[in-house]
């Protein structure tokens, strides 16, 4: 479960914004019960802005 | 001696601060009127989640003194000395045990031997917590769940435990879970505050190690090598801010502030399944634990 939405949050990391394409991605590779929270906290706007020199 | 321990227990997140939304007597309280099947009488459970509010104050003194930490208000040091504080750390503990003996089902021989062995399991874990560095070694995740599986969920195993909850999974799991969650929440939390020490002490905590792991794949190493150049002695701000901005950005933040939610749901949702359990009491404990 850990590893799974590691990766997520690591392939999003270079993006400036997480719009529905990449939200399917997650919601693809994710459990439901780890999609749900990982939705959650992205509209809640816990997740900070990229790296933007990677 | 009472003024000091007053004084305590109006600190960030203890019994008598108004402000407080968790606290480990109002936590006990709740689980030990779980159970439906095997009440509990009012002033044993009372006396029971005091036991337990003094033993945590006592290993929060204990934690502050082994973290060097002084200079903030919340601190349990800051208006005391070392002496004061080892002193009164030991009398707590001293006054939880007597408590316990006196009001809990301890005296029942097994259950007493079950709460000991949880004390000494996060003991052990507390000595391991002090090596648990960044250094040349870098610990890994799995590493760090093992660390909290000894420090930190023995002491919500040990509530659970005086309770008068009979089911052994849901005992197993439960305090896991709010264990996991916390210690994940905390560390995600600390590492970004200034009057926290997490990071100059080179904690490996979770968003430490994630940020690192990222780091070598994105970046040779690029944090790795700032942290080396952190020295506790001298003033590493600006150092400090670039290197918290640097493990915000790479999402290990948002990773563990996630993972710590995913626990806390399995927990409420493994609680809210016990048929056994007191529904008005599942739905307070749950209250302030997602409160917090």
């Amino acid at each position: 479960m850990n590893q799974k939405l590691w990766e997520v949050i690591k392939l999003f990391s270079g993006k400036e914004e997480i719009g529905p394409a990449e939200m399917a991605i997650a919601r693809e590779r994710l459990t439901p019960d780890v999609f749900a929270v990982f939705k959650e906290q992205m509209e809640k706007g816990i997740r900070s802005k990229s790296i933007q020199w990677l | 001696m009472r003024n000091s321990v007053s004084s305590l227990l109006h600190k960030e997140g203890k019994l008598f601060n108004a402000q407080s939304h968790f606290t480990w007597s109002e936590f006990s309280y709740y689980v030990f009127s779980l159970s439906k099947n095997n009440k509990t009488d009012e002033e044993k459970k009372i006396a029971c989640s005091a036991a337990v509010e003094l033993l945590i104050l006592a290993t929060d003194i204990i934690d502050d003194i082994t973290d060097q930490d002084f200079a903030n208000e919340s601190s349990m040091l800051s208006k005391l000395t070392i002496s004061e504080a080892l002193t009164i750390s030991n009398t707590l503990l001293m006054e939880s045990f007597s408590l316990i003996i006196n009001y809990s089902d301890a005296c029942n021989l097994e259950k007493y031997k079950s709460m000991i062995n949880n004390l000494r399991t996060a003991a052990f874990g507390q000595w391991k917590d002090l090596l648990f560095v960044i250094s040349k070694h870098v610990p890994s995740e799995a590493d760090y769940f093992a660390l909290i599986d000894q420090k930190s969920v023995p002491l919500i195993r040990l509530v659970f435990e005086m309770s008068k909850l009979t089911n052994d999974t849901i005992r197993e799991n439960i305090p896991r879970y709010i264990g996991y969650s916390g210690q994940l929440k905390n560390d995600a939390r600390d590492i970004l505050l200034e009057s926290k020490s997490d990071l100059i002490h080179q904690k490996a905590t979770l968003p430490l190690i994630k940020a690192i792991e990222f780091s070598q794949e994105k970046d040779q190493g690029w944090l790795l090598k700032q942290m080396n150049r952190l020295n506790s002695s001298e003033n590493n701000t600006d150092l400090l801010n670039n290197i918290r901005c640097y493990i915000t950005q790479t999402g290990a933040i948002d990773y563990c502030f996630i993972l710590s939610k995913v626990y806390m749901n399995k927990a409420t949702h493994l609680l809210r399944r016990s048929m056994d359990y007191n529904e008005e009491y599942v739905e307070q404990l749950i209250g302030i634990l997602e409160g917090d």
